[in-house]
């Protein structure tokens, strides 16, 4: 178990958490640049002192600000893969590895080999880390953090300096090996879908605050504020919340038009929804369906995401809808185009303001 | 002639200047000499004294600087405190001192009646010593600034990486600063080794010209100008093979560190 709680002002930013993971468990903390993330995970290590703490890892107390304990960052094991991966630029790889261990020379790169032999990097030991690939990389800072046997893992953007192909075998060798391994592991993302994936959990943090936590479905599902919404990639549109009617609420959009959503809510609120919920109609058509929402949209974009295509949308709020590439081309979706935004009143989630 | 042909010309010009004027005087040196007159007058006390004098002061007052001037330079890169940029300032001050200034201030603290004179008393004035002092207090500022730059451009995210990989603050210093900034470090060394082998003007006033004591090549050189002019561009050749031969030991030093990640 790593508990971790800290208050301290960072130039700016008020970090203010307090989280708990469980041995052999992911915690992913997923926030915009700048809300504190790596902050977090340095006070976790003992890279950065907060002004009120406490740290805990496997009954071991690493800080506690009011008892005068801080430990070093070598007395903590922390496994810490950093952000560009920190590798020792004068060092050969299997050296890298081998800077964690302790004992004679010929047992820290005995014991180096095997590691990197784990991570299918046994044919690169010699080489230096410029040399290496980013993939490749990546893995001899995990092999590296891992050698010391760490009480706690603590992963910063492990993904983000790697290319989009190298980035999904990347991310499903790190999900092996974080599901493996039996402590607890801390990481930290700005991107959601990541978080989704290599997280058993989830706590979305901004600002300095962990704002929302829980599986990556119940935050997609009911993100608590138009913040968590709108990160989980959901669309969000903001209004006024009027008297339900038939179980039904009606709100009436800022900048104009109104949806009905089923969640209960009154006055300022954000209706989120996800763009793949979102169905899109040539302007002034009258489709049968059950669709209760429909909203007057012009096409401001149209980007190919992987096998889908997202259309940006001015209702005047800006808005997504995700199709796929064969239906974007059948209604010929170009920017400036008229269409019809359509969805379900069930697709919807209020978020109070 | 095209239009850049004579900009090329301008350029190529300019370097042949620039060679001219500053490879002449050296190869003078050895032009005027010749080689029999070279060892002859080697073979003469005074030269070998003085060549001694030299390599043992310069390589005392570069230990000092290297050892003391390290943790120092690392101190100033990775550290921010109050008043640190006149710390900076009152280090590189020596850079922009003319000797001269340098022997006189080292004469009115740690001569026979400067500032610490009731401490230091004879033992640094006109003294081999006080050779060591004079040359490490003009060439430290060349290696401390070079070292300062060389940690500062270190990633700070390596230090990081070695303290949660075990090493405590002194061992990410020895074991990961020290060897990634070896580079600008030897270079820092070169300026400092270049510097103190060619100290004139501080020694002359604080420690003298005493021959096997404080007489160094470059002093060596300026007693024996005006009378024996061969032996003079004698000392003179040997001091620009010595200097040239430990600049370019520095630089495979500073190459072969950048290789052995290789």
């Amino acid at each position: 178990m790593l508990e971790l709680s800290a208050q301290t002002g960072l130039g700016g930013l008020e970090l203010d958490i307090e989280l708990a993971v469980p041995a052999g468990r992911c915690l992913a903390l997923a926030g915009p640049s700048g809300a504190g993330k790596t902050s977090a995970l340095r006070v976790a290590a003992g890279l950065l002192r907060p002004e009120r703490g406490h740290a805990a890892c496997g009954g071991r107390v690493w800080l506690d600000t009011v008892a005068g304990v801080d430990l070093a960052p070598e007395e903590r094991r922390c496994g810490y893969v950093f952000q560009d991966y920190a590798l020792f630029g004068h060092l050969s790889t299997w050296r890298n590895v081998a800077f964690a261990l302790d004992g004679p020379r010929a047992e820290r790169r005995r014991r180096a080999l095997a590691l990197l032999e784990r991570f299918g990097l046994a044919g690169r030991a010699g080489a230096p880390p410029r040399e290496l690939s980013g993939g490749e990389r990546q893995r001899v800072a995990l092999a590296r953090a891992l050698a010391r046997r760490p009480a706690a893992l603590l992963l910063d953007e492990p993904l983000s300096a790697l290319d989009a192909r190298t980035r999904a075998a990347a991310s499903r060798e790190l999900g092996a090996v974080l599901a493996e391994a039996e402590v607890p592991a801390l990481l930290v993302t700005h991107d959601f879908a990541e978080a989704a994936l290599l997280g058993d959990e989830v706590g979305v943090i901004d600002a300095g605050r962990v704002v929302q936590r829980g599986s990556a479905s119940e935050l997609a599902a009911a993100p608590a504020s138009a913040f968590v919404a709108d990160f989980t990639g959901a669309a969000v549109l903001t209004g006024t919340a009027g008297e339900p009617e038939n179980g039904l609420t009606p709100v009436a959009l800022d900048g104009g038009g109104e949806v009905a959503t089923t969640d209960a809510g009154r006055g300022p609120v954000a209706v989120t929804v996800f763009p793949w919920e979102v169905e899109l109609a040539p302007a002034g058509s009258h489709p049968a369906g059950s669709a209760r929402n429909r909203l007057a949209a012009e096409v401001l974009s149209v980007t190919a995401v992987g096998n889908r295509v997202r259309v940006g949308l001015a209702t005047p709020q800006p808005f997504a809808a995700e199709l796929t590439e064969p239906a974007a081309r059948e209604l010929g979706l170009a920017p400036g185009r008229r269409v019809e935004a359509v969805f379900k009143a069930t697709a919807t989630r209020l978020v109070r303001l | 002639m095209g239009p850049g042909t004579w900009f090329a010309a301008l350029l190529c010009l300019s370097l042949a200047a620039v060679l001219i004027f500053l490879g002449l005087p050296v190869a003078a040196i050895f032009l005027d000499t010749s080689p029999t007159e070279l060892i002859a007058s080697l073979g003469q006390p005074e030269a070998r004294d003085a060549l001694m004098l030299s390599l043992r002061t310069t390589a005392a007052s570069l230990a000092l600087i290297v050892l003391v001037g390290t943790p120092a330079a690392y101190l100033l890169a990775t550290r921010s405190f109050r008043g640190k940029a006149v710390v900076v300032t009152l280090v590189e001050l020596p850079l922009v001192l003319p000797p001269a200034v340098a022997g006189i201030a080292l004469l009115a603290s740690v001569g026979p009646t400067g500032l610490l004179g009731s401490l230091t008393g004879d033992s640094l004035a006109l003294q081999t010593a006080g050779v060591v002092v004079a040359l490490t207090f003009v060439a430290s500022p060349f290696y401390i600034r070079q070292a300062q730059a060389a940690f500062a451009a270190l990633d700070r995210s390596w230090l990081d990486a070695a303290r949660t990989l075990g090493a405590s603050e002194a061992g990410a210093f020895v074991r990961v600063a020290v060897p990634a900034a070896l580079p600008g470090l030897a270079a820092g060394t070169a300026l400092a080794l270049g510097r103190a082998l060619g100290e004139f003007g501080a020694t002359l006033i604080f420690a003298g010209s005493f021959q096997g004591v404080t007489q160094t090549v470059p002093l060596a050189i300026y007693a024996r100008f005006a009378t024996d002019f061969d032996a003079a561009l004698a000392l003179a050749a040997v001091l620009v093979l010595i200097s040239a031969a430990l600049l370019l030991a520095v630089k495979l030093v500073g190459r072969s560190s950048t290789l052995a990640g290789a």
